[in-house]
C-alpha cells in the first residue's frame, strides 16, 4: 500500500469504533537518509473546544486509505497518559 | 533514530509508553503476534526488542534460545507475573533485562538509555578501523547498512547458522565471507555452493560427497562441499532452489553433524558452520512449498536482512565513484562522473542493486571519453530509470527522504530545469526547491 502524505496530513483519526478522536497534524520522520516514518503528531479534541498534540507511533495507526481516515483503536485511558508533545 | 520493537497484545500499555520510547530515542514498531515478530525481526533487525514474557509462551521462548537472538540485539523481557523462574528462564534465553508489568517508565527510560548507550558509544576495545564506513569488502555509510555491520560483527563469533536474506546483488556472498572471516573459523574454507546453478541431480553428490561406483560415471570417490569445508563454513547460496527432498537431507545433516556420501554405508563427522542465503522473501517461499518449514526454522537460527541499494541513500554514488576509481586504478586511466551522470545514478530504482550499479559503471567506463557521461550509461539505467515521461516510480517500501528526493528531481527535470515551476506543481517554496537540489547534487545557484 502507498500512501501519499498529503492524504495523511489532516485526516481524521478515529477510535475502533469509528468515533472521531482528532486529525494527524504532523509527521515524525526519522532522519537524515534513508528515513521512515516514526510518530504521528495528532491533536486529540478535547471537551470544551480546546486540543491536545500527542505523538502516536506509526505502526500503531491503521489508515484507511478509502476513508481517508486513520484508526487509532486504544482506550481513552491510554490516550490520556501520553504527554502533550513538545517540539524538540 | 533507534529501532525498537515491542511484542504485546495490550495496546494501551504499548501506546501509554510511547513516549519514553521517542524521548530516548527510539522509533517504535509494535507487533502483537509471535509470528508477526519473527516477520520484522527478519526485515528489518531492531536495535532492542521487548517481549512479553507470557504472550511469548514456550514456543517464543524456544524461538529466542534457538535463535539465540539476545547474543545480537539487546533483548528485554517484561512478565505480568515476575517470579524468579521467570526472571531465570529470560536470561536463559538471552534477555538482558527483565521488567515487571505495569511498567514503570523511569526503569524502562533506563533500560533504553542502556541499550542506546551501548550502540552510539563505541565500545572501548573498538579500533578506529573498526568505525570506518566499511566491513571487510562491504562499503556502506547508510544506516541500513550501519545496522547490518552491526549485526554482522556481532553474529559472526558465535556459530549460529545464518539466514541471509535479501533481493539479487545486495552482496550476501560478501556478508557471508564477512561472517566467515570474523569468525574462529576464519582459518579454514570458505566453501560456496549456489544451489541455483548447479543440476538438482548432481547437487546430493556435490553437497554430500560420492563413493566410487554409487552411480554410473562415479569412477572415483568424491568428497563433498561439506567435508571440503570441515571446520570452516559452508554458504549455501539460494537455498530455495534445492529440491524438497534434498532438502530433508540437508536437515538431517544439520541436525546430526554427520554426511554420508551417496552410495556409502557409514556417516562421516563433520564441523561445519552453514551460511544460507535466499532472494526469496521465506515466508512466501513456505507458502509456495520451495521451503521445507523445518529447514527453515533451522536454516533461520540467525536471520540477517541485507538492504537493497535503492535503501541505502548516499551509498549509490559512494560505490559508483568507488568502483570507478578501481577501474581507473587498474587502467591506470581515472575518469569522473559527470554531474548529470550521477544524477541519473541517483534516481535509478537498481533493481539489480549493487551488482547492476558495479556493471552499469564497468560499462560506462569503457566507452567513456575523460569524463562518464549519461550516453556512456547502459540504457537500462538511462532509460529504465523510474523517469518515464510524466511517471515517477516509486517502490514501497522506500525511506521518504529517498521518495522525496527522486520526487524532486524529476519535477524539477520533468520542467526541463525550470525550478519555479517545479516549486508551484510541488507546492513548495522556491527557496526550499534551491536548497533541497544543492543538498542533492551540490549546485550552488
Amino acid at each position: 500500500m502507498t500512501l501519499r502524505i498529503s492524504q495523511l496530513l489532516g485526516a481524521p483519526v478515529v477510535d475502533g469504533q469509528g468515533e472521531p478522536l482528532g486529525r494527524i497534524t504532523d509527521l515524525l520522520v526519522d532522519g537524515p537518509q534513508p528515513a521512515s516514518l516514526c510518530y504521528a503528531l495528532v491533536d486529540i479534541d478535547r471537551h470544551g473546544g480546546d486540543t491536545r498534540t500527542v505523538a502516536v507511533p506509526w505502526s500503531i495507526l491503521q489508515p484507511r486509505p478509502p476513508d481517508r481516515q486513520v484508526v487509532l483503536d486504544v482506550s481513552a485511558a491510554a490516550l490520556d497518559r501520553l504527554r502533550d508533545f513538545t517540539p524538540p | 533514530m533507534l529501532h525498537a520493537l515491542v511484542l504485546s497484545d495490550d495496546t494501551d500499555r504499548t501506546v501509554g509508553l510511547s513516549d519514553v520510547f521517542r524521548e530516548a530515542g527510539f522509533a517504535l514498531q509494535s507487533v502483537s503476534t509471535l509470528k508477526d515478530a519473527r516477520g520484522a525481526l527478519l526485515r528489518d533487525m531492531p536495535d532492542v526488542a521487548l517481549m512479553d514474557y507470557e504472550l511469548l509462551g514456550t514456543e517464543g521462548l524456544e524461538f529466542l534460545e534457538t535463535s539465540r537472538l539476545g547474543h545480537v540485539i539487546d533483548l528485554v523481557l517484561f512478565s505480568r507475573e515476575p517470579e524468579l523462574g521467570t526472571a531465570v528462564r529470560g536470561m536463559q534465553v538471552g534477555a538482558a533485562d527483565y521488567i515487571s508489568v505495569p511498567v514503570d517508565p523511569d526503569r524502562l527510560r533506563k533500560a533504553l538509555e542502556r541499550v542506546a548507550e551501548g550502540i552510539t558509544q563505541p565500545a572501548p576495545d573498538e579500533s578506529e578501523t573498526d568505525r570506518l564506513p566499511a566491513l571487510g569488502p562491504m562499503y556502506g555509510d547508510s544506516p541500513p547498512m550501519r545496522r547490518l555491520f552491526r549485526v554482522l560483527k556481532k553474529v559472526a563469533p558465535t556459530d549460529m547458522t545464518v539466514l541471509l536474506v535479501g533481493e539479487s546483488g545486495v552482496g550476501k556472498e560478501l556478508a557471508a565471507g564477512v561472517i566467515h572471516q570474523l569468525s574462529h573459523r576464519s582459518g579454514r574454507p570458505l566453501e560456496v555452493v549456489n544451489c541455483g546453478a548447479i543440476n538438482a541431480e548432481i547437487l546430493e553428490s556435490e553437497l554430500f560427497g560420492h563413493e566410487k561406483g554409487s552411480f554410473t560415471g562415479a569412477t572415483r570417490s568424491h568428497r563433498g562441499f561439506f567435508e571440503r569445508a570441515d571446520g570452516g563454513t559452508l554458504f549455501l547460496d539460494e537455498i530455495t532452489e534445492m529440491s524438497p527432498a534434498l532438502q530433508v537431507k540437508l536437515l538431517r545433516v544439520l541436525e546430526s553433524g554427520r554426511v554420508r556420501r551417496v552410495g556409502g554405508e557409514s556417516d562421516i563427522s563433520i564441523d561445519v558452520r552453514v551460511i544460507a542465503a535466499t532472494n526469496r522473501d521465506p515466508e512466501r517461499a513456505l507458502e509456495s512449498g520451495a521451503l521445507r518449514e523445518d529447514l527453515y526454522y533451522r536454516l533461520a537460527q540467525f536471520p540477517v536482512r541485507v538492504p537493497a541499494l535503492r535503501e541505502r541513500g548516499e551509498d549509490i554514488l559512494e560505490l559508483a565513484r568507488r568502483f570507478a576509481e578501481d577501474l581507473g586504478d587498474a587502467q591506470g586511466l581515472r575518469k569522473k562522473l559527470s554531474n548529470k551522470t550521477e544524477e541519473i545514478l541517483r534516481m535509478h530504482s537498481w533493481p539489480g542493486n549493487v551488482r547492476e550499479l558495479k556493471n552499469a559503471v564497468g560499462r560506462a567506463y569503457v566507452v567513456a571519453g575523460e569524463t562518464i557521461e549519461p550516453e556512456d550509461l547502459p540504457s537500462t539505467v538511462v532509460e529504465g530509470g523510474p523517469v518515464d515521461r510524466d511517471y515517477l516510480r516509486i517502490v514501497i517500501g522506500q525511506p521518504l527522504t529517498e521518495i522525496e528526493r527522486r520526487a524532486i528531481l524529476a519535477t524539477v527535470e520533468h520542467f526541463e530545469g525550470d525550478k519555479k515551476a517545479a516549486a508551484r506543481a510541488l507546492g513548495v517554496s522556491l527557496k526550499t526547491i534551491y536548497t533541497k537540489l544543492k543538498k542533492y547534487r551540490g549546485e550552488s545557484d
